[in-house]
């Protein structure tokens, strides 16, 4: 049995990549802040309804009866990447470019905070898993 | 891996400002260079662009130093008669540099050179996180 098939674990594995695979786009917005047209972009919002039916629903994997079969694992979500609207754009630089480092600068620390919490759900429940193994003598 | 990935994104972000800090430097230190002889072009204002250039490996846009071009401006006249390089009206061709804009430029780079690196400072964190779970 792998940790990951424990929902919490899970949960928390897929918020943390959705967290990392952000990071990623924030560091592009703000290394791209003074490039011309460039407008700032984001991930899709992670789906609490769609992290929940994915930990539902069972996946019957076809077995691997030879080594020549195709390997049959969930691929991990990749994110789509949103690009901002131009309605939600509230300043545009002469030169095209509209990445207002301020909100970027928020969004940072927001991600940030957020993998901080996964983090330490994914480790609490660590402690408590080994809390059980040791039946609670140290 | 995406925390390694935002960092290398970060670096091209803090090289780019760089190059851009390196230039307004070249503009502000060459602000009063006059030709050699008597009626030569002083020295020309450069420009420098960024583009944002999609990364294969990686998967996203880094940013990168695009062309550096020249201020196509006028040059300032001064009226000085005892000037070793003025010309036969007593003017001197100055450069096209002005140092206000100049230093306003400068100060854009380093505000946006300091964004990356606290991205890098937040990538690293969340590593040193990560790695910490291994630990308790």
């Amino acid at each position: 049995m792998s940790l990951s098939s424990m929902s919490i674990f899970a949960m928390a594995q897929s918020k943390m990549s959705w967290l990392g695979q952000r990071q990623t786009v924030l560091a592009q917005n703000i290394a791209n802040a003074d490039t011309p047209s460039y407008r700032a972009k984001d991930l899709e919002a992670l789906d609490f309804q769609k992290v929940m039916r994915a930990q539902r629903v069972t996946k019957l994997a076809m077995a691997h009866t030879n080594e020549g079969h195709f390997a049959t694992v969930a691929k991990t979500g990749d994110y789509r990447v949103t690009r901002a609207h131009e309605s939600d754009v509230y300043e545009v630089n002469p030169s095209g470019n509209a990445v207002i480092l301020e909100e970027q600068m928020i969004k940072l620390s927001e991600n940030n905070v957020q993998y901080q919490l996964a983090a330490n759900i994914y480790q609490k429940n660590l402690t408590m898993l080994r809390l059980a193994v040791s039946g609670g003598t140290k | 891996m995406d925390l390694t990935n935002s960092m290398s994104i970060s670096a091209a972000g803090m090289k780019a400002q760089g190059a851009r800090i390196r230039m307004i430097s070249e503009n502000i230190a060459n602000a009063k260079s006059t030709g050699t002889v008597p009626g030569e072009d002083p020295y020309r204002r450069k420009t420098i662009t960024f583009s944002s250039v999609m990364d294969r490996d990686i998967g996203a846009f880094k940013v990168e130093v695009g062309r550096m071009g020249l201020d196509r401006s006028p040059f300032k006249r001064a009226h000085m008669p005892y000037h070793p390089m003025a010309d036969a009206t007593g003017y001197v061709n100055m450069p096209n540099v002005n140092t206000l804009i100049e230093m306003a430029d400068l100060r854009e780079a380093q505000r946006s050179y300091e964004a990356n690196v606290s991205v890098i400072e937040n990538a690293r964190s969340m590593l040193m996180r990560t790695v910490d779970l291994l630990r308790s």
